[in-house]
């Protein structure tokens, strides 16, 4: 049989910036590497280790794109990549991106399945029955004529495939396609693509527990190359942070009382109070928020999970004050603050004066700005998308923007901003975050809220693109420091592991908030494609 | 990601042909762009805020003026002064000196920029972008440019909302209130450039995603590109009624010239 990815001695190296050298430190140092149809094969590594690289020579986009120097070759059904342009590798290799957004080119959900199509010129009658196949295989079918701007994360990345899945080229790359996914959709991609003969290269930070069950073999790309995963022998996967090492991972972490999990949460205060929280989208009647009541307390780590568009980010965008109820409240608890000075501010604010059936925010018009300032003061919400929350030329600046706006003095600035970078492992503050890989600019997202203190952190999906290790310890970081952490995650093990509280949601509601019950499937069942090694 | 103007809906103007759209938005567009009276324009305008209002609602039809106010203040203020006729109504110095001529030129400048940003609004929330391509590939433009030119009114609104998301996460990173401080202008305007600055950065760094996303899609193939969602048959009647439009459009014209 003919291997449908062939890499043998591969070498790149990135074109420099710097005026004293021409190129960067080789990313790969003769890395080979042979597929055939139907193998389907993860490949795992840290942040910066080159997995977006990677797939994206596979699918002839860089050097193309990114100039550097590259040696060796790269073969897919044949044809040289390097020699070739991407449109032309259309049938033979798709690639999805890790970020979704980067990817949608149309404004109607099947119009984005149709586009490929229509490239390779199939009679219309031919792509509507391909687009009618894909939309009802992943459930995309009542959302056809949506903007796929408006999915969740978890749909756009199901639309994505829906895509490749219509054009059917021998060969996936998918570059951290299954975070975000939910378990349930998770495990019906992964059966899809076994089903399919497909040959599947899967680009992950994270070992997912799935990847063993299914009997997928594991790379580790370390160093410029790749190394078989063992399960028995996993120092290399501990090095480099994708699994912790045993004594790390056995128990939810303790508190600074010493105490973990429901005990140590019943103690603790609540921060945000939610009652009768309603919320629907203006022009959008199909889906409805309705929380009836849920506490986000101090020094707690609580998950927050469901299904791809159950409203979780919506959740969060209430808890925030970037989005206002339409009705109940949303209440601020000062006696749940650890900082001092935040304590005496919110103590100083009104906060909690809604009647029944009415948004606190709805009561008294004049005070809504106040009130969403101070939700928005409160938590430090850590976006899907970094990009949208970094914005300056160098990590420093980045790091020190929000500070300098307190009116904090210049050197404790700068030893705050030092310790920030150490922390959390981040380049030199005069390194530009847009020459960053994606896990590395997600580090200086978190960072940058973690200096400002915020009593309640909220993260969406901030584990997608992170190795397991920089995950831990970016909440390890937020807790010391007193904040109540809100993860939104679909990774059940994580969630079980190292949370106090997990709530889960479904069509707009909580319908479960105590800890121990991580599930998607109808049967309430725990869901193991929503695992991953620890 | 984009974003469009488009409003679902099953008004005359959502069902009608995206040909004769197109059409009519051109002939109409050089209609507010030809020289005419003050009346003349303030009735065309009229008419096409009663098209909205019948397709639409009373609502959208000042949708689009909200974007271009500034400018119409502008040019309320700068116009005058270059136009003198009439007895003077107003004089600020030496040289601000408002007329009725300046007034009624204002006036004119007015109408057209409302008219022409209402046209396009009108058009674009009644007609889809997939419509729009393959009108413009009717007219006989080349796949690619006409993709190239509906990216260009896509990217107007996907500028906007990527405005607004990066503005909610720098909020976020603002410090707490502090008690009885008054928000001023001047604090505000300094939130606002490295909003501004962040989606310059996100815009700059989407073209090359852009260019990598239609390429992995086969854009730009040398073979025959097909279409999903044909334009509807160019019937007998769409053909008279298209006639009966330009015969018309033809007259308002040579009634303007």
């Amino acid at each position: 049989m003919k291997p449908i990815l062939e890499i043998e001695n591969l070498r790149f190296s990135y074109p420099s910036y710097s005026e004293n050298q021409q190129e960067t430190a080789p990313l790969f140092q003769g890395l080979s590497l042979r597929m055939h149809p139907g193998e389907i094969r993860a490949i795992a590594g840290a942040p910066e280790n080159g997995k977006t690289s990677l797939s994206h020579i596979i699918t002839g986009l860089i050097p193309r794109y990114t100039g550097g120097s590259l040696e060796g070759t790269v073969r897919v059904a044949g044809i040289d990549v390097t020699h070739s342009e991407p449109q032309n590798l259309l049938e033979h290799a798709g690639i999805i991106f890790q970020n979704p957004d980067e990817q949608l080119l149309t404004t109607r959900v099947d119009s984005e399945i149709a586009f490929p199509l229509e490239s390779l010129g199939l009679p219309p009658s031919e792509i509507e029955w391909k687009v009618k196949t894909e939309l009802e295989r992943f459930d995309l079918a009542s959302m056809a004529d949506r903007n796929p701007a408006q999915l969740s994360g978890g749909e756009k990345k199901r639309l994505l495939c829906a895509v490749l899945a219509a054009v059917s080229p021998p060969l996936w790359v998918l570059d951290e396609t299954l975070d975000e996914v939910d378990p349930f959709w998770r495990k019906r991609i992964l059966r899809f693509l076994k089903e399919s003969g497909t040959a599947v290269l899967i680009f992950s930070s994270k070992i997912e527990a799935a990847f063993k069950t299914d009997g997928i073999r594991i790379d580790i790309l370390s160093s410029g190359h790749l190394e078989v995963f063992r399960n028995e022998k996993p120092d290399t996967a501990i090095r480099e942070g994708l699994i912790l090492p045993p004594c790390q991972a056995k128990a939810v972490p303790a508190d600074k009382t010493g105490k973990t999990g429901k005990s140590a949460g019943e103690k603790r205060h609540p921060v945000l109070m939610v009652r009768n929280l309603d919320y629907s989208y203006p022009g959008n009647s199909a889906f409805h928020l309705r929380i009836d009541q849920l506490d986000i307390r101090s020094e707690e780590i609580c998950t927050l999970s469901g299904p791809n568009g159950c409203g979780k980010t919506t959740l969060a965008r209430l808890l925030c004050g970037l989005s206002v109820p339409g009705k109940g409240s949303i209440r601020i608890n000062p006696e749940g603050f650890k900082h001092p000075g935040t304590q005496q501010e919110m103590n100083s604010t009104e906060t909690d004066d809604s009647g029944p059936g009415k948004s606190a925010f709805q009561q008294s018009p004049g005070r809504e700005n106040a009130r969403v300032s101070l939700l928005r003061t409160t938590t430090a919400y850590i976006f899907q998308n970094p990009d949208y929350q970094i914005f300056l030329p160098t990590i420093g600046e980045e790091l020190s923007y929000g500070l300098k706006e307190t009116g904090m003095q210049s050197d404790e600035i700068a030893a705050r901003v030092e310790e920030a970078v150490r922390l959390f492992h981040l380049p030199p503050a005069d390194t530009p975050p847009a020459l960053m890989s994606y896990g590395t600019r997600k580090r200086l997202q978190a960072a940058t809220y973690w200096l400002l203190r915020r009593p309640v952190a909220i993260f969406d999906e901030a584990d997608s693109g992170l190795s397991i290790r920089d995950f831990t310890e970016i909440l390890a970081l937020f807790r010391d420091t007193g904040s109540a952490v809100l993860i939104i995650t679909h990774n059940a093990s994580f969630a079980e592991l190292f949370s106090d509280r997990i709530v889960m949601m479904r069509e707009g509601a909580v319908i479960e908030g105590n800890r121990g019950r991580f599930f998607y499937g109808k049967d309430s069942a725990k869901d193991s494609a929503g695992e991953i090694d620890v | 990601m984009f974003s469009t103007a488009y409003k679902p809906g099953n008004s005359l103007l959502h069902r009608s042909d995206g040909r004769i759209k197109l059409a009519m938005l051109i002939l109409w567009t050089a209609a507010f762009l030809a020289p005419g009276s003050l009346m003349v324009q303030l009735r065309s305008y009229s008419g096409l805020l009663l098209l909205i209002c019948f397709n639409l609602s009373l609502r959208e039809a000042f949708k689009p003026l909200k974007s271009i106010w500034p400018l119409l203040v502008l040019v309320f203020i700068i116009t005058p002064p270059f136009h003198q006729g009439g007895s003077l109504l107003f004089q600020l110095g030496n040289w601000y000196r408002i007329t009725p001529e300046g007034l009624r030129e204002a006036g004119i400048l007015i109408i057209r920029f409302s008219g022409i940003t209402s046209l396009f609004f009108l058009f674009f929330r009644t007609t889809t972008i997939d419509t729009f391509i393959l009108v413009l590939r009717w007219y006989g433009l080349p796949y690619n440019a006409a993709l190239v030119i509906t990216i260009a009114f896509r990217y107007i609104p996907s500028l906007i909302n990527l405005y607004k998301n990066i503005q909610d996460a720098h909020a976020l990173r603002r410090p707490p209130l502090q008690q009885g401080r008054i928000y001023n202008p001047f604090r505000r305007f300094t939130h606002l450039f490295p909003s501004l600055v962040s989606v310059m950065i996100h815009s700059i760094k989407s073209i090359p995603s852009l260019s990598m996303a239609l390429e992995i899609r086969g854009f730009g193939r040398h073979n025959q590109r097909t279409t999903y969602r044909p334009l509807p048959p160019f019937t007998t009647v769409t053909k008279q009624f298209f006639g009966i439009i330009i015969v018309l459009s033809l007259l308002i014209l040579s009634y303007l010239l």
